[in-house]
């Protein structure tokens, strides 16, 4: 069903391809850019470097609006941008300050833990991500949180269709085990 | 009993995006297998709850009116920036093609007169496109060759050709 923001979202996308004026890409900006930012916070990317990442893929989304490849969703390209930009980001980040590799907690390990404040505030979704192997981590968040279609998640990630789905069945399989078993805690 | 459904027909009857055949044949295997109706109702209560936990959080990270405009006017700025450098390199490539004209005109007009020399160049030019890319040059200075070797001779031509190659 279509909502009033994603016709926003359609007329603010048709109408800056159709011209690359300032004024229209105001209004692309002003749909997107939250949503840039909300991409990268999910991946762990603190808020002040999520709003600088967001202003440089929107500076690229700019310049090079005319690399669209015909036939390609315009949130597959724009997100296949963000993507870049967040590896080069951590890859830089790596480089600067050498540190230990992130790794998830175990689940059992996870459960035990206190959630603290701020989880409570954002609800369980980082957590149930601490579940989910990297590359289920950035589906999960590009399906749900974005919204993208398995078309468009297969764009920004480079993988075919079929291994996306692969990849959002195993991981909601997960996701029901450590459902059930909180479901089961707190009866 | 044997299981039809793979993960494509579970995803696809989740999300609603089945055909009608398709989505008979998922809904009366899981009414006759408890195996599969128990593992759809496991899935069907992780999707909502990905989905409602997901919605928590967009909500949580939103982005604010203030926030979208000052990254608004700091890419603008950005952006205006970039449009004023690249507007400053065309008018250079242009300076940068005047002063190679001059310099050919200077060196065609000691022997066949300053008003042969601008007409030379003005016909050239004719015929070419603006020159200002490295290519169109090219081009232009074989048409001025061509139209020098005819009007002052072959010697003043070759000259021509070589000074025009060696300009920066």
């Amino acid at each position: 069903m279509s909502t009033a923001s994603d016709d926003k979202e359609r007329q603010a996308i048709a109408a800056f391809l159709s011209e690359r004026t300032e004024e229209r890409f105001c209004a692309l900006f002003d749909v997107f850019y939250g949503r840039l930012c909300r991409y990268f916070v999910a991946r762990h990317v603190d808020r002040s470097i999520a709003e600088e990442l967001a202003e440089n893929v929107m500076f690229q989304v700019y310049r090079h609006v005319a690399q669209l490849r015909d036939g390609m969703s315009f949130h597959g390209w724009l997100f296949q941008i963000a993507r870049n930009e967040y590896l080069q980001h951590r890859r830089k980040t790596a480089a600067a300050l050498p540190t230990v590799p992130f790794e998830p907690l175990a689940g059992r390990l996870a459960e035990t833990l206190d959630s603290g404040i701020h989880q409570q505030e954002e609800g369980p979704f980082r957590e149930w991500m601490t579940h989910m192997d990297a590359t289920e981590r950035e589906i999960l968040i590009l399906r749900f949180v974005e919204d993208l279609d398995y078309p468009e998640i297969s764009d920004v990630m480079g993988i075919p269709v079929g291994t996306i789905k692969w990849k959002v069945f195993n991981a909601k399989a997960k996701l029901a085990a450590v459902v059930g078993r909180k479901a089961a805690k707190s009866r | 009993m044997k299981h039809t459904i793979d993960y494509d027909d579970w995803l696809g009857y989740l999300d609603g995006g089945l055909d009608q055949i398709r989505t008979a044949r998922v809904r009366e295997h899981i009414e006759h297998c408890s195996e599969c109706r128990s593992t759809w109702n496991e899935l069907l209560e992780a999707t909502a709850a990905i989905r409602s936990a997901a919605r928590e959080f967009a909500l949580v990270h939103a982005v604010g009116e203030d926030e979208i405009r000052s990254g608004r006017e700091r890419v603008l700025a950005r952006i205006r920036t970039l449009e004023s450098r690249s507007t400053l390199e065309s008018v250079a490539a242009g300076e940068l093609t005047i002063g190679r004209l001059r310099k050919l005109q200077q060196v065609v007009a000691p022997v066949c007169g300053a008003r042969t020399a601008f007409r030379l160049i003005v016909a050239a030019a004719g015929r070419t496109q603006v020159p200002q890319e490295t290519a169109p040059w090219r081009i232009f200075l074989e048409q001025l060759t061509d139209l020098t070797s005819a009007l002052c001779g072959r010697s003043m031509a070759r000259l021509v050709w070589e000074i025009g190659n060696s300009l920066p």
